[in-house]
């Protein structure tokens, strides 16, 4: 936890995130608008390639890593008292956890079932 | 250097006091557009389980964006993510010192603002 709390690495995660989500935004999009899935079993093939179920893994841990590091830069900006503060921080980093947990579940569980 | 202080100085931010320049307010707007898409993201998480889960769930998920109730959430959310896009990618340039002098940083403000408005309206047409 100690090393999230400088200010160089989350700056630049924060950077690196933003250019991959991103691109696979433009990816993503690009792709449902210009090719859409006509029904559940063209969707699901699409989503269990190993290709696009990598970058959608991958797109998961930047969105959250760069939500993470928002939320924490604006607790920090605007939650003054040390209590309500840490409070809050573990609230949300809980949360991002769980949303982590859960969209890999997701991911996987179609390339795995 | 001056060693007095005014006591008659303002002792805490009104915020309806300060008239933020337009590169401030979008400063805010992409703080608020931010929180606003974390919010989001469990929702999405749940619709692309959904539309994952079944023949049933990817219809369930078809008829769910259909309500009206969902195009407007959903309207809300493309704008902050047009936004928070538009506007990152504007904080990148600056970050590699391109348009950072101010007429330059004021005007690319604007462009993304009209731009994220232009990218709304175009979703309004298309959803409804």
């Amino acid at each position: 936890m100690s090393s999230h709390s400088g200010g160089l690495r989350p700056w630049i995660m924060q950077r690196l995130s933003a250019v991959y989500i991103g691109l696979f935004l433009l990816f993503f999009m690009g792709t449902l608008i210009g090719n859409p899935p006509p029904d559940y079993q063209a969707w699901r093939q699409w989503v269990a390639h190993p290709f696009n179920n990598v970058l959608f893994l991958l797109f998961w841990a930047a969105l959250l890593l760069h939500g993470w590091v928002g939320i924490r830069d604006v607790l920090m900006d605007y939650i003054s008292p040390f209590a309500l503060r840490m409070l809050l921080l573990s609230l949300f980093g809980l949360f991002f956890i769980a949303m982590f947990a859960w969209s890999v579940s997701v991911l996987l569980g179609v390339v795995v079932a | 250097m001056r060693t007095t202080l005014n006591k008659d100085r303002p002792k805490y931010l009104n915020l309806f006091r300060i008239r933020l320049p337009i590169t401030g307010v979008l400063s805010i707007a992409h703080r608020l557009s931010g929180v606003l898409l974390v919010m989001a993201i469990p929702f999405f998480i749940y619709l692309l389980s959904l539309s994952l889960r079944s023949a049933q769930g990817f219809a369930d998920v078809q008829t769910l964006l259909n309500l009206p109730a969902i195009k407007w959430v959903l309207v809300v959310v493309f704008w902050a993510l047009m936004h928070h896009f538009l506007a990152g990618i504007r904080f990148l340039l600056l970050d590699i010192d391109i348009g950072y002098h101010r007429t330059q940083a004021r005007q690319s403000a604007w462009m993304v603002f009209i731009g994220e408005m232009f990218a709304v309206l175009l979703l309004i047409g298309w959803l409804l």
